[in-house]
């Protein structure tokens, strides 16, 4: 996996005050910075993270994952995960963190939830 | 440098060799055996010789079939003089330049006489490529300043300019002054170094050079770029600057588009008071020579800083990694009741997973296994940091979940929040029973000597990511010969070409159809089985396992 590579698209989502972050590319030690530049330009009340072409989540995308997380409730806004694969769930089933997450299968299943 | 006289052998394919005159006769010729031996068949067995006559250095040429020559001339018997050129009578063969003895590059340069306009021809030009030749193979022990500085005075020499100023583009990419001479060789004063920063400004967008002199067309075009003024405030007469760049634009096909795209190095700056004569065509391909030459000085110099710098970390890394590597528990017990093996491969030389055992009273065995996110070496930093806290707070006598919530406070302040680690320990008694916590690790397998695999369930948070994480612990209890098997996502997260993983699955089924007896086997059947899954796809993390045995109590 040297040369990997993260590309992310934003755009509103279908309410208001809603944001849909879509990545493609593996969420690794490679591409952290990429993640937490784009995560961090968001202001929005509510932020889909959509994880349908994310293929991998490596230790470090974990730690950016709960900085995120940490980082949205400080400012009392809200982070949904979408789309995880079995990969990404078992690493935080493992590390326990699937609880403290709010994880949708699906992409519109997140767009539905209150924002 | 040694300081006896000296050869530069040029080889055919253009590498440089530093040769001492230490023997005489020193012979030089095809022959195996020669003070000089020439790999060319074209160079006669025995070409020509050098013998001391009185501390002057004689060349003779000793009947060879293409001839012996001397900066193009053909010779018998000649005396050597410093920066003379000896060639063999055929094309693109060795060239040997006689350096003289114990020359510094100032004293090469002192024999560049500035041409009289009449005589400035292809042979002057060829002596001073010659001159930097030289210049290039002494440079290992001389400093790149030394040299920019006699490609100056050599400059200024050959254009009959007062002044000469080598700029060069720092890491910002400004241009800051690396040497500024006069006409006697000297350093110019801090007030002696005003120069035209238009001319500079345009030579630096542009990346043409800029040649401006006393023809009535060099006036106009002068005046057309709004140079004049300042010239004029200088009272310059002559002013030369070319652009030294990392691809010489006298190399490109198409100069300007070259020119946009190569790094533009610095800058030769030559200007005068005095009138001076046409600055000829010639002129102006000695002075591009220059540039040329100062390009490739300047980059070679870079890249070898950059090497050195590179071999320095390499060597600090290597360092770090011997003493993570003396940090692993250096020999594993093998007691009556219980034996164990562990191993770690780091992905990079030095890696983020440790491991350890920590024998407590009463025959008691604490097992560590650590994986501090990310790789390399701030993972590796922190990994050798938690396994010392762990080392010493498991040696006290606190219970495993109060261990872990100090382990955790105590990365969580010092760790600025980006790193974690996930960590499993568990202590096994003489009896098989076994008490652990697993924060957010790799759930480890026990697989019991019927054959089965259980998997120890609990799981908690990591370390280092929840100030507030509370841990759980919970027991389960060995009998005679299960093994329990602790290992990081290295082995789980093994891909193969296909980027496919590993996964608990395959390891399950690894444990089942087990059939060996000992620890040492089953960590081999475990590597081997990774191995042999991934089929040689690049290792993408660091592979940690730790097999533990537990043998009952003795009858």
């Amino acid at each position: 996996m040297a040369l990997e590579n993260l590309q992310i698209l934003a755009s509103d989502g279908p309410r208001a005050g809603q944001r849909i972050l879509r990545m493609k590319g593996p969420l690794s030690i490679h591409t952290v910075f990429e993640f937490q530049n784009q995560v961090r330009l968001e202001t929005s009340s509510s932020v889909i993270l959509d994880f349908s072409g994310v293929p991998y989540v490596d230790s470090a995308g974990l730690g950016a994952l709960v900085g995120a997380h940490l980082s949205a409730q400080k400012s009392a806004r809200k982070l949904l995960f979408a789309a995880m694969n079995a990969q990404a769930i078992t690493l935080l089933e493992m590390t326990r963190i699937r609880s403290l997450f709010a994880i949708y299968s699906t992409l519109q299943e997140a767009e539905a939830a209150p924002v | 440098m040694s300081n006896g006289p000296r050869l530069v052998v040029v080889e055919p394919n253009g590498t440089r060799r530093d040769v001492a005159l230490a023997i005489f006769p020193f012979r030089i010729g095809r022959q195996a055996g020669n003070e000089l031996t020439l790999r060319d068949s074209r160079v006669s067995r025995q070409q020509a010789q050098i013998t001391d006559v009185n501390g002057t250095m004689v060349l003779e040429d000793m009947g060879s079939s293409h001839g012996t020559f001397v900066n193009g001339e053909k010779i018998i018997r000649h005396e050597l003089k410093v920066s003379d050129q000896i060639d063999f009578g055929v094309p693109d063969s060795y060239r040997v330049i006689y350096v003289g003895e114990g020359a510094t590059i100032e004293e090469l340069v002192e024999r560049i006489e500035a041409p009289a306009p009449s005589q400035s021809g292809p042979r002057e030009l060829h002596h001073l490529g010659v001159l930097l030749d030289v210049a290039r193979t002494l440079s290992s022990g001389v400093s790149l300043e030394d040299i920019l500085t006699t490609v100056v005075d050599a400059a200024i020499a050959v254009t009959r300019t007062e002044r000469g100023v080598l700029l060069l583009t720092n890491p910002q990419g400004k241009l800051e002054t690396a040497v500024a001479r006069n006409a006697q060789r000297g350093t110019l004063r801090p007030e002696e170094m005003q120069i035209s920063q238009g001319v500079l400004k345009r030579v630096a967008s542009s990346r043409r050079e800029l040649i401006v002199g006393d023809t009535v067309a060099d006036a106009e075009a002068a005046g057309r770029m709004n140079q004049g003024e300042s010239i004029a405030r200088l009272d310059l007469h002559t002013v030369v600057a070319i652009p030294i760049d990392k691809m010489a634009v006298i190399e490109a096909v198409d100069a300007t588009v070259a020119a946009r795209q190569s790094e533009l190095l610095g800058i030769l700056y030559l200007d005068s008071r005095a009138p001076s004569s046409n600055f000829s065509a010639l002129d102006r391909e000695v002075v591009r020579t220059l540039a040329h030459e100062a390009a490739t000085l300047i980059e070679n110099a870079r890249l070898f800083a950059a090497a050195r710098v590179k071999a320095r970390l390499d060597h600090e890394i290597e360092i770090a990694s011997k003493i993570q590597q003396g940090l692993l528990p250096k020999s594993l017990p093998n007691l009556p009741h219980v034996a164990m093996t562990g191993s770690t491969l780091a992905c990079y030389s030095v890696g983020g997973d440790c491991f350890d055992v920590i024998e407590l009273d009463g025959g008691r065995h604490g097992f560590f296994v650590g994986d501090i996110s990310g790789k390399g070496i701030s993972a590796a930093l922190l990994a050798t940091l938690l396994q010392g806290i762990f080392f010493t707070t498991a040696s006290m006598d606190l219970a495993l979940t109060g261990i872990f919530s100090r382990v955790n406070r105590y990365l969580c302040e010092r760790s600025g929040g980006d790193r974690y680690a996930t960590v499993f320990y568990g202590v096994l008694e003489k009896t098989g029973a076994f008490e652990y916590v697993n924060a957010g690790h790799v759930p480890p397998l026990i697989r019991r000597s019927s054959g089965a695999v259980d998997r120890l369930d609990l799981a908690s948070f990591p370390v280092g990511m929840f100030p507030e994480a509370e841990y759980e612990s919970a027991s389960v209890k060995l009998e005679k010969d299960d093994f329990l098997v602790i290992y990081t996502d290295g082995v789980s997260e093994a891909a193969n070409l296909q980027a496919e993983m590993f996964e608990e699955e395959r390891l399950r089924q690894l444990l089942e159809s087990f059939k060996g007896q000992s620890v040492e086997e089953l960590a081999e059947t475990i590597r081997e089985g990774v191995k042999a899954f991934t089929q040689g796809a690049a290792q993408s993390d660091d592979v940690t396992i730790l097999v533990i045995q537990y043998k009952g109590t003795a009858a």
